[in-house]
């Protein structure tokens, strides 16, 4: 039996909730505190210093604010112990980050501590996971909602919220193509198209998928997808990218 | 150019680059997470309890941490989750340093939440984020990190125990516990009329 409760899950909430783009400047002023300490050898001294766009504001804001970012930052890290304690193995990494602030020696690419691995490799894995569909169907852990599983809300149309929580899924599966996670990736398509086999973005779910299934080699399932979306949406903009993602991956 | 092709033109950049630059300077990876990811580490932060004062310096801490041990990091599982688990420690440790502090975290988060949002979000989806964040804060950190690579980062439980050092079983549980505390921390913050 539902209660009123049950249509109003709170969960919902919270699987809707969005990413929020940090304040400006976060990114820059973390970038310079790493930039001062033995991470800044990568970070800051090193790749960033030469050819990304990141590694000029870096220097800049380390020149405009590092006063004000020291006085911020004296209150976190000099607590207790500077968490050296309570981080056990991984307070080395601070206390080595605190000797290399306080050294205010320039960090050189040379000082980069050790090989790490390259982008490209950081997340690949050749064989594909196990569906994540059947997984946690099998777990029963996550209980899709049903259509009538709305947050009672103040007067605001339905489709409003719906959007958005699409929009939030689909988010997170572009975050994850971002940094060559497919299989992430996946996991965010199948849960949309769980949550919403026939919403607002099915079209663009579908378009990625297809495209997420070329970029892990299940050429087969991204074929099918690829008929189906034909027939489906014949008029999207989309086929172009649809159709040149299952060539790319034809035989010559 | 629609966004399905975006993505094809960006993941067939990605393969490309991949294959001609593979021995690339591996001091660019360090720099190519910290810019991906710094984002979802900002928010996974926020989502464990960390103030948004000390948010910048907690997402150093933890970029320090990922520097320390990505030479130990699997690389066949998600980047994405191996980020997460280190979130989490350091926002453990965190709120126990925050205990000594006598910050009041919990009181704290809810005035702040989002407010890069605000411009383009409506009054209820604010008030919808609020009430998340705050009801968030009520559960245990140890379920909080369950639930929120679950049902809001999407990973499945099995990796959830993976990557949080859990026990399936106990994975599992945490997870029931802390969607039971959610939705009784967020009804109660919500009243019995929702969030009108």
């Amino acid at each position: 039996m539902r209660t009123r409760d049950d249509r109003a899950d709170p969960l919902e909430s919270l699987r809707r909730l969005e990413d929020a783009a940090p304040p400006a400047g976060a990114q820059e002023r973390v970038l310079a505190l790493l930039s001062a300490s033995s991470f800044g050898a990568v970070v800051g001294g090193g790749a960033l210093g030469g050819n990304s766009p990141l590694g000029g504001a870096a220097a800049a804001v380390t020149g405009r604010s590092l006063r004000q970012l020291a006085r911020r930052f004296a209150t976190w890290s000099l607590l207790p112990l500077v968490a050296g304690i309570v981080i056990g193995a991984n307070g080395r990494a601070l206390l080595g980050s605190e000797r290399a602030r306080q050294a205010s020696a320039p960090p050189t690419a040379t000082a980069a501590p050790r090989a790490l691995p390259t982008a490209a490799a950081v997340p690949q894995t050749s064989a594909p996971l196990p569906s994540p569909t059947a997984e946690i169907a099998a777990s029963g852990v996550v209980d899709p909602p049903s259509p009538s599983d709305k947050l009672v809300l103040a007067p605001k149309p339905i489709s409003d919220d719906s959007l958005a929580s699409e929009r939030a899924v689909l988010d997170r599966a572009r975050q994850k193509l971002a940094v060559s996670e497919p299989e992430h990736a996946l996991q965010f398509l199948e849960q949309h198209a769980r949550r919403y086999p026939n919403g607002k973005l099915a079209e663009e779910r579908e378009a990625m998928l297809i495209n997420v299934l070329v970029s892990l080699g299940r050429v087969e399932q991204a074929k099918a997808r690829g008929a189906a979306f034909t027939k489906r949406f014949p008029a999207s903009l989309m086929l172009i990218s649809v159709k040149a993602a299952l060539a790319a991956n034809q035989p010559e | 150019m629609t966004e399905s092709s975006a993505l094809a033109q960006e993941r067939g950049g990605r393969a490309e680059s991949a294959a001609s630059e593979p021995a690339a300077d591996p001091r660019l990876d360090s720099s190519a997470i910290f810019q991906s990811e710094f984002r979802h580490v900002w928010n996974s932060l926020r989502r464990l309890g960390v103030h948004d004062r000390d948010l910048e310096d907690v997402a150093h801490e933890v970029f320090i941490r990922v520097h320390a041990q990505l030479p130990l990091f699997d690389r066949s599982r998600p980047l994405g989750a191996w980020l997460f688990g280190i979130a989490v420690g350091v926002a453990a440790n965190y709120r126990r340093l925050a205990r000594h502090r006598k910050i009041d975290l919990v009181g704290a988060l809810p005035e702040h939440a989002d407010p890069s949002d605000q411009a383009d979000q409506g009054l209820e989806r604010r008030e919808e984020s609020r009430l998340v964040h705050a009801a968030l804060q009520k559960v245990p950190l140890e379920q909080r990190a369950v639930l929120v690579m679950h049902e809001l980062e999407g990973y499945p439980i099995p990796e959830v125990a993976v990557t949080l050092g859990l026990g399936l079983n106990t994975a599992y549980s945490r997870l029931r516990l802390g969607r039971e505390a959610f939705r009784t921390a967020f009804r109660r913050l919500a009243g019995p009329k929702g969030l009108r």
